[in-house]
């Protein structure tokens, strides 16, 4: 007896071992629709632009926006996502764990059972041919713009930390104003909305009582006299206003420590950029760029180029005027 | 027992069902054009099933590494090729395969551009075409598809595989000899651009021709279209991306872009087995596969010539015994015992088959066991009603081979 219990223990530690070192699959990224629209975020840090051939952490979030796509390896297996969603790491594995469980006896017999109900020669098809009308088509989908109706700066997206804020779109024709409203991104019902003639409007964040970190949907959208409506896409973000931590972080950073106050000024622009905080960068290159000075010149030309990453062409060709 | 397996009947059913295979494989050789199911299904195999519908094994994390990004360039514009060159190889990408032909000098400036980055960047490949095949079908005279401008500072792989008319590409040939040289293959050149000693292996093997073990659809690949790599990243994002790896660029759009039809091959992965389909896969994919098979050490495997051989010969052999055995015995129920058997060996075969190839890549060549299982019924048939009948030589051989009985003891009587 005393030989057996050892020997469960022996075999219960050899297994904790081997479960212990067995080396954990990463989960690759083998393709996304654009830089741009597919981020990854750790919990409480910034929100990361993903690309393929990435390796994504164990833990986090990944979140696509509105017509983005993204493919992932895990295990041999790969996954395909589409925004606008937000999927968390462990639920990613999850979801593969379970499509990788079948056998090859499941296989094989899906196969075999799908070969039995698949017999379909040209004498059936002649004589059911509805049932197979829909196999086949002969012809191409129509080509589309993605672009709506209604485009607005991305520098409106992602982290917002200042509560003041001018949500701003490109004028279209709008007879009845146009309708803007703020959305919880898992709720139906909107938490603002505001009918205004302008193309833009000036709003206080902190009196909304969004949650911090939460993420929001802005649209826009004007109704005409057809009744037909012409809208924006959807354009994602959170209220941050601790943001400032994350700018103290950078700057108490060593390497931060050791560049010039030029070097410091252009890093910084770039972190806040890479960090997701394009509200904060795009009020710090106005900052930067507004008195007459020499560096104000080369602040200007690096704000241009921000401004048409942005998709504010309109904007920056003021600037460049 | 010896004497009720080795029974001379069946042995010469045996000879006469390979004979027959024998004498139909001469058919098919010089009337394949009357011959609609065979040519149909001249270039199908069991483990394309395998492939094509039960793939998608989980494989350990180990094995999951993938040091493989692929880039799609488009009609390819040399000055951007040569922009791409510099900015991979200044990213720090251990090999860079360019599958596309230099084959003549067009833009003076783009070339002078491409042929610099050629220089600048020791690891690059360049993909060429063997050429003029020798009279004893030994070698090849030269390579083409290159011109001399490029082809001073970059090394080359030839991109030809060997193929049938169907087209469906299953080899590799690793190494071919060019005049008095050997050059490698563009997956073989380019994986030892990577790491020197990953051929090693596949030297040993010591094989002309390998079988592909096809793994991957272009989509399980890192795939970036070359303006993205170009423009929209910085240095340090191309860095995390191709650092270490092989990057293989060339003519490889995303699922549903591009033309369906540029550099696209028939592969066992094609889900319509018996043709008439869409090609399904990218020349940059296959060579991806190639790599892949080589780095994770994944060939698949055959059995020596004579083992699979006498596997045929026993098995045919034994199916004659038992299906002889029958006709002798239960001859009324003679047809559907043989029939019913028949189609549950046909079964237990494909399963056999499928299953040694999906958990141990083993290729057993068993199209001839197939054949001859389906031919001994009526080889038997025809033997004992014809044959047998018609040639009293034939028909004075004993049932069984006649043994020398052991003298039986003699019991001691009890005093």
């Amino acid at each position: 007896m005393k030989k057996l219990i050892i020997l469960a223990f022996a075999f219960c530690l050899v297994g904790s071992y081997h479960r212990l070192s067995a080396q954990e699959a990463t989960v690759t990224v083998l393709y996304t629709s654009s830089v741009r629209g597919v981020t990854f975020s750790e919990e409480g840090g910034n929100e990361k632009r993903v690309f393929a051939g990435l390796t994504l952490p164990q833990e986090g979030q990944l979140r696509l926006t509105r017509g983005n796509t993204a493919r992932l390896l895990y295990r041999n297996q790969t996954i395909t996502l589409e925004g606008p969603a937000l999927y968390t790491m462990t639920e990613l594995r999850q979801r593969t764990k379970e499509a990788t469980s079948e056998g090859f006896l499941s296989r094989f017999w899906s196969f075999v059972s799908n070969s039995i109900k698949d017999t379909d020669n040209a004498e059936q098809v002649e004589r059911y041919h509805r049932r197979y009308l829909t196999n086949a088509r002969a012809g191409i989908s129509g080509f589309v713009g993605r672009e709506s109706a209604i485009s607005a700066p991305r520098y409106l997206t992602q982290a917002m930390d200042s509560p003041h804020l001018t949500f701003k779109w490109d004028s279209v024709a709008h007879p009845h104003g146009y309708h803007f409203t703020i959305t919880k991104e898992t709720a139906a019902e909107p938490v603002f909305s505001a009918v205004t003639k302008a193309s833009e409007l000036s709003l206080d964040l902190s009196e909304l009582l969004l949650e911090p970190s939460a993420i929001y949907v802005w649209k826009v959208s004007a109704r005409q006299a057809d009744r037909s409506a012409l809208e924006s896409s959807m354009y994602y973000f959170s209220y941050e206003p601790d943001a400032e931590e994350y700018v103290a972080e950078i700057k108490e950073d060593d390497d931060f420590k050791q560049l010039s106050s030029q070097e410091r000024q252009l890093y910084l622009l770039y972190r806040l950029e890479e960090g997701g905080l394009l509200h904060r960068a795009y009020r710090q290159y106005q900052e930067l760029s507004a008195d007459s000075s020499r560096e104000a010149y080369l602040y200007r030309k690096l704000f241009v180029s921000f401004l048409a990453r942005m998709d504010a062409l309109e904007e920056a060709k003021s600037l460049v005027q | 027992m010896i004497n009720r397996i080795i029974q001379p009947h069946s042995l010469i059913i045996t000879g006469l069902i390979f004979l027959f295979i024998w004498f139909l494989n001469l058919i098919r050789l010089n009337m394949h054009y009357i011959d609609p199911f065979n040519n149909g299904l001249k270039d199908y195999e069991i483990t394309d099933i395998v492939y094509a519908y039960m793939e998608g094994q989980p494989l350990p994390a180990e094995e999951t590494e993938l040091p493989i990004v692929l880039v799609h360039t488009g009609d390819p514009d040399r000055a951007a090729i040569a922009r791409l060159i510099n900015r991979l190889g200044a990213a720090g990408a251990a090999a860079i395969g360019i599958d596309l032909f230099f084959d003549r000098l067009k833009e003076p400036k783009a070339d002078s551009l491409l042929r610099q980055s050629l220089a600048q960047n020791p690891s690059v490949v360049l993909a060429c075409e063997l050429h003029g095949l020798s009279g004893d079908h030994e070698g090849f005279s030269s390579w083409v598809g290159v011109d001399a401008y490029f082809s001073e500072h970059a090394q080359l792989g030839y991109v030809n595989f060997p193929a049938n008319r169907t087209k469906v590409i299953r080899l590799f040939s690793p190494w071919e000899p060019v005049a008095q040289d050997s050059i490698p293959a563009f997956a073989t050149a380019l994986l030892e651009a990577y790491r020197p000693n990953s051929t090693q292996a596949l030297r040993r093997r010591g094989k002309a021709v390998e079988s592909i073990h096809f793994a991957r659809h272009a989509g399980d690949f890192v795939h970036h279209p070359q303006q993205r790599l170009l423009d929209s990243l910085s240095l340090d994002e191309v860095r995390q991306i191709v650092e270490g790896k092989i990057v293989l660029a060339g003519y490889v759009p995303m699922q549903g872009r591009g033309d369906p039809l540029k550099d696209r091959h028939y592969t066992p992965l094609n889900q319509s087995y018996g043709n008439k389909a869409i090609p399904d896969m990218y020349g940059l994919v296959i060579h991806a596969n190639v790599i892949t098979m080589v780095l994770n050490g994944q060939y698949i495997n055959t059995l020596p010539k004579w083992l699979n051989w006498a596997i045929l010969l026993v098995f045919c052999y034994l199916n004659v015994l038992l299906i002889h055995w029958i006709y002798d015995d239960f001859n009324e129920v003679f047809h559907g015992i043989t029939r019913g058997l028949q189609i549950v060996e046909f079964i237990l075969l494909f399963f056999l088959i499928s299953f040694l190839f999906y958990k141990f890549r083993l290729d057993l060549d068993f199209g001839l066991g197939i054949l001859a299982l389906l031919l001994a019924y009526d080889i038997i048939m025809i033997y004992e009603s014809l044959i047998r009948k018609r040639i009293p030589a034939i028909d004075r051989i004993p049932e069984e081979i006649p043994l020398k009985k052991r003298p039986t003891p003699i019991p001691e009587e009890e005093e």
